[in-house]
């Protein structure tokens, strides 16, 4: 019988009883050989002090060559009965007294044996030897030879005394051992019996509630926390078990589970509803074809595309399937395979999932027939847009070449008016020159009739010559610009009014800027002109019994800069304000205000050059307020 | 020192298997007298002399004797208890002046009881090898007894008063006179 399968209880005596006997016979051999030891030890100095003492007294027999007297002295050991010879030997190792304890029986010393140590033993025999010496010279020994027999009478005794201590001790140990085992052994075979009852009945509900603080108590305690643990484990997975299978009952799709063999495990209520079969208990390669399920393309299913096959050897599927239900009846599905793998991670079977997915497909499939009809629509629509576009990028292409004929035309008018008035300059001179000439020689010399006419052709070459001047001036503004550059409206409006500082006097005009003027981007003379026409003629055009009062201002808009000059002047009738910005129109004979009407004409192709706009608000006899604005885009050269 | 020892031991042991009495070689008589220059040189280990223990021991050898050679021989290998032994040989007892021990050699040319009376309060120990001697007076006197070499003493010489024996040797001895 093997140790391990003994019971605790003869396993714990077994050790008492074992330990018991291993430390007395240990301990009975520590004393035996003890005593054995000490029992030669004492032998040993005992014949030595015999021997030590026959060579003191011996000395002189030697030294006197006396060996009555040698003999005498050994003979004396008669009286020592273990001592069974003692021989005196001279120098020369010569024996030179003798004594022998049964006659006869003599005894020779091994002195090779004496070399170094001066005694040894031969079996139950002890031989010791001392020199024996005169002053410092050895002069011969003495050797005794005893018997060790009471050695082996002693060493008999004592192995029958340690025999019965060891029985006694023995069997004290096997007592104990059986009276103590009980505190180790029944709580370890309590808690043995506790674990298998556990273990048979699976009530992991029970504990064993030790108290005790030794091992089997910490192991106790430890077995129930692992109850415990076991206790909350189960409670989870009996939640998760329930709730997973909530889910499986109530969710729409179809789910089949096979195992490793191939033979259907589960599937859920919507699987029956679905497929229209108890599968349960059916090997999964008969499954198609009991439930009809067809490839997308209607033909049967391979092995190798099969959703609860394919899975079982590793494969993930996902794919569309058919399910031909009648003659005319098929409804599409999406099945959606994967294996099932363990907490090692190897396969142990596969799911399988079935998705109905027939309303989707069919809604799919109108939603396709109305893009395609959408499609045709918007491409009709489109070839429309495009010959539309083809239209007005012909109507482009001719207003750009009307354009381009227009500035041609128009640059060619400047041209004209340019040189026309330039041209114009010089017989109008000659003509105003030889006018005051003949003047100056016939005037009164050729009748009061013909110096009228030289006054009217002398009023009309100097009122041409004034037309000639503004229309070089209007042509200038297009012809003499200069490049925009930064333009201070203060500044501008500065210069203009020491310019017109004379005329301000005069009329004791009143000029007012109500906010601080803008700096900005323009041709910085064309501004003045502007700035000096509009105040000027706010001065100008006055009831004569009125002091011009003129409010200059600014604001910023958005893409464009505003100015308005505001006079308390005579106003103008809305229904000229078409004509007022034409060149040359006046509203006022020349009596009443002089001027050739060329000013705001001028004032209206500077404005727009900055790319702006002009115009006017008045109320008749209430003044009026000219306004123009500036582009903040202006390109800086 | 202890190989010499043995030596002169050997030579005891082959001259009394020889014997004593009748013709002796001169190797029989060299041996005697190994011997009892050694017993000699042993006496002075059992002996006290009244007036203390000398430094040096004087031997003196009365007449010619191969014992002189030995005893030299001895003294010069021997130191016995730090004390030297030294050696005089002497045809007179004039010549004879500080000597705690005397050999009267059978060559003596001074009578036996001439010496015994010389040396009467002197604690000087007087050695002989005649037969008789110790009867004489002398302290010491070598005889053959069964074919061994032993010694007799007197304890009642008339010096007697001033040597003093130990019990030890006196065990070994044969006394006369007693």
């Amino acid at each position: 019988m093997q140790v391990r399968n003994l019971s605790i209880t003869s396993k714990l005596v077994l050790i008492q009883l074992l330990t018991a006997v291993l430390v007395l016979v240990l301990c009975l051999i520590g004393f035996v050989f003890s005593d054995v030891l000490i029992y030669r030890e004492l032998k040993l100095k005992s014949l030595m002090g015999v021997a030590n003492i026959i060579a003191t007294t011996s000395g002189s027999a030697l030294e006197f060559l006396d060996n009555e007297a040698g003999e005498e002295i050994v003979n004396d050991l008669r009286y020592q009965p273990d001592i069974l010879n003692g021989t005196i030997y001279s120098a020369d190792e010569k024996v030179f007294a003798r004594y022998d304890a049964v006659r006869g029986k003599t005894f020779e010393m091994d002195r090779s044996r004496l070399e170094e140590k001066n005694y040894y033993t031969e079996g139950k025999y002890l031989i010791v030897c001392a020199d024996i010496t005169s002053g410092e010279r050895k002069i011969g020994s003495v050797c005794l030879r005893s018997e060790l027999d009471i050695l082996s009478e002693l060493l008999s005794q004592k192995l029958k005394i340690s025999a019965g201590i060891l029985l006694l001790g023995a069997a004290l140990a096997l007592v104990i051992g059986l009276m103590l085992q009980k505190y180790i052994s029944s709580p370890i075979l309590d808690l043995a019996s506790f674990m298998k009852r556990i273990s048979n009945t699976n009530n992991y509900y029970e504990r064993i509630h030790d108290n005790y603080s030794d091992e089997v108590g910490v192991l106790s305690r430890s077995f129930d926390g692992m109850l415990d643990q076991i206790e909350r484990r189960d409670k989870i997975l009996i939640d998760r078990n329930a709730l997973l299978n909530s889910i499986l009952i109530n969710i729409g799709d179809g789910v089949i589970v096979v195992d490793l063999e191939g033979t259907i495990v589960m599937t859920n209520p919507s699987a029956l509803e679905l497929l229209g079969q108890d599968l349960n208990g059916l090997r999964a390669e008969d499954v198609a074809k009991k439930v009809n399920l067809k490839s997308i393309t209607g033909s049967e299913i391979s092995a190798v595309d099969d959703p609860l096959l394919k899975p079982l050897k590793g494969g993930v599927i996902k794919d569309e399937f058919q399910l031909v239900s009648g003659l005319f009846t098929k409804r599409w599905l999406m099945v959606t395979g994967a294996p099932l793998y363990d907490n090692k991670g190897s396969i142990h079977g596969a799911v399988a999932i079935f998705t109905d997915i027939t309303r989707i497909k069919s809604i799919n499939q109108e939603l396709e027939e109305k893009i395609s009809l959408r499609t045709l629509e918007l491409s009709e629509a489109n070839r429309e847009l495009t010959r539309e576009v083809e239209k007005r990028r012909d109507a482009e292409k001719m207003l750009a070449l009307r354009a381009d004929e227009l500035q041609r035309s128009n640059e060619d008018l400047q041209q004209f008016a340019y040189v026309a008035s330039h041209d114009l300059q010089e017989p109008l001179r000659m003509i105003s020159s030889f006018t005051q000439l003949l003047e100056k020689k016939y005037k009164n010399q050729m009748g009061p009739e013909a110096d009228e006419y030289l006054h009217f052709i002398t009023d009309g070459a100097a009122r041409m010559k004034t037309l000639i001047d503004d229309l070089l001036a209007f042509s200038r503004v297009s012809s003499k610009a200069k490049a925009f550059a930064d333009c201070d409206m203060e500044e501008v409006l500065n210069t203009v009014l020491i310019n017109i500082s004379e005329t301000v006097k005069k009329s004791s005009a009143k000029i007012t800027v109500r906010n601080k003027l803008p700096k900005i981007i323009a041709d910085k003379t064309q501004m003045m002109q502007v700035m000096q026409n509009l105040i000027t003629n706010g001065i100008k055009f006055q009831p004569t019994d009125r002091t011009p009062e003129i409010t200059i201002d600014a604001s910023e808009e958005p893409d464009h800069w505003r100015f308005s000059v505001t006079d308390n002047g005579i106003g103008i009738n809305k229904e000229f304000s078409s004509k007022i910005f034409i060149i040359f129109q006046r509203l006022h004979n020349q009596k009443s205000y002089p001027g050739s009407g060329i000013g705001l004409s001028i004032c209206k192709k500077i404005v727009e050059r900055h790319g702006g706009k002009i115009w006017f608000e008045s109320v008749q006899g209430n003044g009026t307020t000219f306004l123009f604005t500036i582009s903040k885009d202006l390109p800086k050269e | 020192m202890t190989g010499q020892v043995l030596r002169l031991k050997y030579l005891c042991f082959l001259f009394l298997l020889v014997g004593l009495s009748g013709g002796k070689t001169d190797a029989q008589i060299s041996r005697e007298y190994d011997l009892k220059a050694a017993f000699i040189f042993n006496f002075s280990q059992y002996i006290e002399w009244q007036n203390g223990d000398p430094d040096t021991l004087y031997v003196c050898v009365l007449g010619s004797s191969p014992i002189t050679a030995k005893l030299r021989e001895i003294g010069r290998q021997h130191l016995f208890h730090n004390r030297h032994l030294l050696v005089r040989e002497a045809q007179s007892l004039a010549e004879i002046k500080k000597c705690q021990m005397l050999f009267v050699s059978k060559a003596s040319p001074v009578p036996v009881q001439e010496v015994v009376n010389a040396f009467s309060v002197r604690p000087t120990v007087l050695i002989g090898e005649e037969p008789g001697n110790a009867l004489k007076g002398m302290n010491i006197n070598f005889i053959v007894v069964d074919n061994k070499l032993r010694f007799e003493i007197n304890m009642k010489t008339p010096n007697s008063s001033l040597i003093k024996f130990s019990s030890t040797m006196l065990k070994h001895a044969l006394l006369v006179n007693n």
